[in-house]
């Protein structure tokens, strides 16, 4: 530390020079990057709400790689117990034929199928996630509203299939909604 | 006391508007996130690149600190005024950044001309040689200084903010004048 020190007159004077700084320059306007990344945590699962520790540096890589992780291993063992699923040339001729067989698949199988095609999309949510946030850049409002609305026929199917469990056709329309979500987010990371 | 960024008067009215918009955005409003967004964006952003000197950087920090502005909204409480919450989160948001990778400011020809450039359309030459002179200070006596003669804490709560004793930050803002005065001397 340095002993001088300043008069009360030079200090006043400083303080006077300092106060007479404009308070506010103009600034890049960060909005839209501010926006996409809300909402891209938002579209993640990311919990929007009271993060009041201002002191913790919590970023969004460490956020979405112990989701992404965790949706692999998921995914992996989902994989192993119906390996048909798999394969992705057939995946959808695999599926329905899983859905349109009901004497020889259980309700757990379908359950199974459902879990598994909700951990891959919260997957490619993450990443999806993740590419925002390095980019910069926000997800197009027509592509936002698309998965705003396949989540939203997600939950309307998986309501109905609540009051009738056994119907194949809502089954079969469910995974084609998760199926369809998963494309349109493989295309977006793409 | 001197509380520059709020040296502005403000009309009661822009008050209530302002209390109206927090409530909205605590709400999940995000049309009302961005209002406040663009009321405070320049006085933040000026905070950030005075505490960094670097306009890049503070870019960064302005947005970060405003998407944990945004998480932390459903626990502002309305104790302080909106504005002294969101200058205190973003003022966390670039200590954090300098505990994590200190980097003092390499006062160069270019970063010269690059922070004369960012000042040149709101102060004036000697404005930007005080702005210049604060930014080269040490940082944690440009901390202090910047956190009391100009954001207007106190010496307790710029100790708390900074985690040093209040003795120390008298003492850092000292010589955060007396340096200050002998740059500008020069």
């Amino acid at each position: 530390m340095t002993d001088k020190q300043l008069t009360e007159q030079e200090t006043n004077a400083l303080i006077e020079r300092l106060q007479q700084l404009p308070d506010a320059i103009e600034a890049p306007d960060r909005w839209s990057q501010i926006k996409a990344k809300l909402e891209a945590e938002s579209a993640t699962g990311s919990d929007t709400n009271a993060d009041n520790d201002q002191v913790k540096q919590a970023t969004h890589r460490k956020f979405w790689q112990p989701m992404a992780a965790a949706a692999v291993l998921a995914l992996a063992v989902t994989l192993y117990t119906i390996s048909p699923w798999q394969q992705s040339s057939t995946e959808s001729s695999m599926l329905a034929e899983t859905i349109t067989e009901p004497t020889t698949q259980s309700h757990s199988s379908f359950n199974m199928t459902v879990a598994s095609l909700q951990l891959a999309n919260s997957q490619y949510y993450a990443k999806l996630g993740y590419q925002l946030d390095q980019s910069q850049v926000g997800l197009d409002p027509a592509v936002r509203q698309s998965l705003k609305d396949l989540r939203s026929a997600q939950q309307q199917y998986a309501g109905a299939l609540k009051q009738q469990p056994n119907d194949l056709q809502l089954q079969q329309q469910l995974i084609e909604m998760y199926q369809k979500e998963r494309h349109l987010l493989q295309k977006i990371i793409a | 006391m001197i509380i520059t960024l709020q040296a502005q008067p403000i009309e009661q009215k822009d008050l209530d508007n302002q209390a109206q918009l927090v409530a909205l955005a605590k709400q999940g409003d995000m049309q009302a996130f961005e209002s406040l967004y663009r009321l405070f964006s320049n006085k933040i952003y000026l905070l950030c690149v005075r505490m960094t000197g670097r306009p890049a950087l503070a870019e960064e920090h302005m947005q970060d600190a405003f998407i944990k502005a945004w998480k932390a909204l459903p626990n502002f409480a309305g104790n302080s005024k909106f504005s002294t919450w969101v200058y205190r989160i973003a003022v966390n948001v670039v200590l954090n950044e300098q505990r994590k990778n200190h980097i003092e400011i390499y006062a160069d020809q270019d970063w010269q001309q690059a922070f004369e450039d960012e000042l040149s359309e709101t102060h004036h030459p000697q404005q930007i040689d005080l702005e210049k002179a604060i930014v080269k200070l040490p940082a944690q006596a440009r901390n202090v200084l910047l956190l009391h003669d100009l954001m207007g804490m106190t010496h307790e709560e710029v100790g708390d903010t900074l985690g040093i004793a209040s003795g120390t930050c008298k003492a850092h803002l000292s010589r955060a004048r007396v340096l200050l005065k002998e740059q500008l001397d020069r």
